[in-house]
């Protein structure tokens, strides 16, 4: 029994590196969004305002869509282990 | 085995050393050779140290299963901003060195409490260090540079034009560096020997061995890459010292990862942490040494830091969690834990190391090489979210 329970916490923490990674990934691709046109905004830039607004745009709405994507995994798998675990001990 | 089978095995067990060799192909075509320039490779040594040395600390904490450190950066800053401060006001540069070590291994050890013995998610426990570490530093330096004006300091761990080992063979009016070729010629013997004794007892133990060609074969292309490098470097100036920290980092690490107790239970630990702790072992101690380990290598890397920039400044260390975790995942690491090696994250880092210079070298916007890094990121998220859904 006490394994399982162990098991099945191993199974949340595990969910839980794999969210934040995620996490992680997702905000630095707003980071990499978000600088691009920061950085064409202050003439920084050599890019084109298609090309950095494009490509800007582009990983912020790529990084906020993963993020979602990431909290809805998370939720779903730590729903799964915490399933698992009602069903060992039933 | 067929030789398909054992091209393809072949192409597996070496994908990254491979990719290595075809990306720095690439940059030498397209920029005429000048990133195999001596001074080029100077710079991805001591440009890349701080990657070298943090991906090697952060490999230990992925090998627990999965967990990262998100404080590196911030602790890098604010290590570097303790020993800026220390030397300003006179103090002996080896005391500021072991202070700003202690101070590391100090917060990794700080950090290092929570997460094993009072079982803080690593996420919130690093995070939370990421925050405090980097305002601590604007709150010490309140927003300003801190010049580092101890030469000997800079000298010794920095990456500017007299950090080098002198030469204690040099002869009048000669450029070459023959210190670096001895250097270069002795790690050659030494691989060679540890090579031809690990195939000799393997072969006594009756363990299956590569044929002696394929060992040979092997034996000629490192021992030809070393000296290519080694020449390279006799070249210009010689051995970097950000080399030398680094070397003396990886080999420590290869050991203590391959050949020790510790090492075997960080593995442990990854494969399975219950079947670890049932078995006896205390994992909590394990955990506590890989993020107490962590600091301390972050403390290396912040002394490297303020010494190549000749400065300490608020916003040192942006990223560098990044850069680290990135080699870690490139080379080979598991975000599973339980898998990844030293030499392995190192030719991640190298990997990444030569990227970043060979899109400098092309005159590359820095607005450009960070849309190569997101693109590069957007397909890793893109594969991610289609292995989910094609496995579910």
């Amino acid at each position: 029994m006490n394994s399982d329970k162990n098991s099945s916490a191993q199974k949340r923490t595990k969910a839980m590196n794999f969210a934040t990674m995620r996490a992680v990934v997702a905000g630095y691709l707003v980071y990499l969004g978000g600088s691009l046109i920061y950085d064409y905004l202050k003439s920084r830039s050599d890019m084109t305002p298609v090309q950095a607004w494009g490509f800007g745009l582009l990983f912020i709405a790529a990084g906020v869509g993963y993020g979602l994507y990431t909290w809805k995994r998370w939720q779903a798998e730590a729903a799964s282990a915490e399933e698992s675990e009602d069903s060992e001990q039933s | 085995m067929t030789t398909k089978t054992k091209v393809l095995s072949f192409i597996q067990k070496y994908t990254m050393i491979i990719a290595l060799v075809l990306v720095t192909a690439f940059f030498t075509w397209r920029t005429n050779g000048k990133i195999l320039m001596p001074q080029n490779i100077t710079n991805i040594i001591s440009q890349n140290a701080y990657v070298f040395i943090l991906a090697t600390g952060m490999l230990l904490c992925i090998l627990t299963g999965g967990n990262i450190d998100l404080s590196v950066g911030s602790v890098v800053c604010f290590v570097g901003t303790v020993g800026a401060v220390m030397m300003s006001k006179g103090m002996n540069m080896w005391l500021a060195v072991l202070l700003m070590l202690a101070v590391g291994l100090l917060i990794g050890s700080w950090q290092a409490f929570w997460i094993a013995y009072v079982k803080v998610p690593p996420f919130i426990t690093t995070l939370a260090g990421m925050l405090i570490f980097r305002g601590l530093s604007n709150v010490v330096l309140q927003g300003k540079t801190l010049p580092v004006k101890n030469e000997a300091f800079v000298r010794i761990f920095g990456g500017g034009a007299k950090c080098y080992v002198p030469d204690i063979f040099a002869r009048e009016g000669s450029t070459f560096n023959i210190l670096c070729l001895v250097v270069g010629i002795l790690t050659c013997a030494i691989y060679l020997f540890f090579t031809l004794r690990s195939a000799n007892t393997r072969k006594k133990a009756g363990l299956e061995t590569d044929p002696m060609y394929v060992t040979l074969i092997k034996s000629i292309i490192i021992v030809a890459v070393i000296m290519f490098f080694t020449i390279r470097l006799a070249q210009y100036k010689g051995l970097p010292m950000a080399l030398i920290w680094v070397v003396a980092v990886v080999l420590i690490y290869t050991y203590i990862t391959s050949k020790t107790t510790v090492g075997r239970y960080l593995y442990a630990i990854g494969g399975n942490e219950v079947a670890t702790r049932l078995s006896g072992i205390d994992t909590r101690k394990i955990y506590f040494f890989a993020y107490a380990n962590m600091g301390l290598l972050a403390g290396l890397a912040g002394i490297l830091t303020i010494a190549r920039l000749t400065s300490a400044q608020p916003t040192y260390g942006q990223n560098y969690e990044m850069d680290a975790i990135g080699s870690c995942f490139i080379g080979g690491a598991s975000a599973y834990g339980g898998v990844g090696t030293v030499p392995g994250v190192i030719i991640g880092a190298l990997l990444m190391g030569v990227i970043n210079i060979g899109m400098s070298i092309m005159g590359v916007d820095a607005n450009w090489q960070k849309v190569v890094k997101g693109l590069v990121l957007l397909a890793a998220v893109i594969f991610d979210v289609v292995s989910k859904k094609k496995n579910s």
